[in-house]
């Protein structure tokens, strides 16, 4: 996370444009090569967070919105060290069953792109090639951690 | 409507227990498979139900396994959630017994319309189950007096006689004819006569155990079973019978009318290995040999051997012996 930070001090970081701005600090910090590879580097901040769709999901309760953010936020570190733990002891059904686990709770969060960096590590789970589990990790923090910022960014929108 | 929600999502799990109470519905959330089994199989337990495919322990289509293996009464209507998308996942789904599928991330619109056909689904099952029970109901009891019908009771006796006879527990059949009924319905109709016979079942049902057996046999003919009743109490529980019926007069709207019983009785213990139309035809006779003595009286069997001084006593006699 600590790459954007910056970014959001100096008041850098627009309230439309955090998505971008994150790709881009990643691409300055961590250069392009470890970027996901399903990235365009201008996101559209609705395949990140579908706020749209996610409100029409939750009948326009934003109370309830913010606390499913909360529940994401909180049970997030949790699934993902499960998963990492999974990859490590190379448990190719955990790491399956993990993934798919987290797929469905970002597809409900309507965040496409990690919803899809979940689903590729179910895949590798399920193909049983976890050779590649590492990047796809990373790929996976990275979308979380972008994915988290806009859910703040929006909660604080909505708070006076 | 009470629904069944089961996820290990949490965030799912709350996603939908929201939506399906801002419905109307009545939500109870599980995490596991097992429990959402168990629930479901449970009599009292939700008819409605969705449900994750991955789960810890049961997955969704091994518990919509389960729930078909197991549950006899009242259909449960069943959807799995699921962001699986091939169709052999659903399939599978299908064939383990679910009734619908829905894929992840779930439309608000399309969760409630799909749970809106499960209860039509519902709905119709609960009316066909209705008319069925409805059906047994007729086939099975007397339309007037609502008591099991003849086919019934003589079933009931040929398994009591039988059980009896394995188990050696001691039982008694009474066959009660109402006295003088053609002479009520000739008086004041059939509409006054069914009065009569409705009263005469109530006062016959007061007036036994809950594990004894009442039928219509006939016309105004009523047999009962006295299920463990030991000779020497045979007699008794006879004569408490009798004299319930004549205990006070029947209100109808031709009035008070009087009502008596005569009874023939036969009792296990000495009955041998007769066909139960023997038997009933040795009760026949003796109900023939109390109506013979001038009615409102009891009379054994002729095989009977035991306690058969006390009750061929005139009612009235008794009664002013007691």
């Amino acid at each position: 996370m600590a790459f954007y930070v910056p970014y959001l001090l100096l008041g850098l970081a627009s309230k439309r444009s955090c998505g971008s701005l994150v790709l881009h600090a990643r691409k300055q910090f961590v250069g392009i090569s470890n970027l996901p590879r399903y990235h365009s580097l201008h996101v559209a901040t609705s395949a990140i967070l579908n706020l749209e769709e996610l409100l029409g999901r939750v009948d326009g309760d934003r109370e309830l919105l913010v606390e499913l953010f909360f529940v994401f936020k909180s049970s997030f570190p949790a699934n993902y060290q499960r998963l990492k733990d999974a990859c490590r002891q190379d448990d190719s059904k955990q790491v399956a069953l993990e993934g798919h686990m987290l797929k469905g709770m970002l597809l409900n969060l309507s965040a496409p792109r990690a919803a899809a960096a979940a689903a590729a590590l179910e895949q590798l789970g399920t193909k049983k090639e976890l050779t590649e589990s590492p990047q796809a990790l990373s790929d996976l923090l990275f979308e979380a951690e972008v994915l988290i910022l806009h859910m703040d960014e929006y909660t604080g929108e909505l708070t006076p | 409507m009470k629904i069944l929600v089961a996820d290990d999502d949490h965030l799912s799990r709350r996603l939908l227990e929201k939506t399906l109470q801002r419905a109307g519905y009545e939500v109870i959330t599980v995490a596991n498979g097992s429990a959402a089994a168990a629930l479901l199989c449970d009599n009292d337990g939700p008819r409605l139900a969705l449900l994750d495919w991955e789960m810890p322990e049961m997955d969704g289509p091994s518990v919509c396994s389960a729930v078909r293996k197991t549950k006899d009464q009242g259909y449960v209507y069943m959807i799995l959630l699921t962001s699986k998308g091939l169709k052999t996942d659903v399939v599978a789904g299908l064939g383990a017994g679910a009734d619908d599928y829905l894929t992840k991330p779930f439309d608000t619109e399309e969760l409630k319309a799909r749970l809106r056909t499960g209860q039509r689904i519902l709905h119709l099952e609960g009316r066909l189950v209705e008319a069925r029970e409805d059906l047994r109901f007729k086939a099975t009891h007397d339309a007037l007096t609502s008591i099991f019908n003849r086919g019934v009771i003589m079933d009931l006796l040929g398994r009591e006689v039988s059980r009896s006879r394995r188990e050696n527990i001691p039982i008694a059949i009474l066959l009660c004819d109402l006295d003088h009924f053609k002479r009520i319905n000739d008086s004041y109709g059939h509409l006054i006569g069914d009065d009569v016979l409705k009263e005469a079942t109530r006062r016959l049902l007061l007036s036994v155990r809950s594990y004894d057996y009442v039928g219509r046999f006939g016309g105004e003919e009523f047999l009962v079973i006295l299920n463990n009743c030991p000779a020497a109490s045979t007699a008794g529980r006879a004569e408490e019978i009798r004299r319930a019926m004549s205990s006070s007069p029947v209100q109808t709207n031709a009035g008070a009318l009087s009502i008596t019983i005569s009874m023939g009785v036969h009792q296990t213990d000495n009955w041998g290995s007769g066909t139960v139309e023997e038997l009933l035809h040795e009760v026949d006779a003796a109900l023939y040999a109390a109506k013979a003595a001038g009615r409102n009286c009891i009379k054994f069997a002729k095989t009977q051997s035991v306690a058969v001084e006390e009750p061929t006593l005139p009612a009235e006699t008794a009664e002013t012996l007691s």
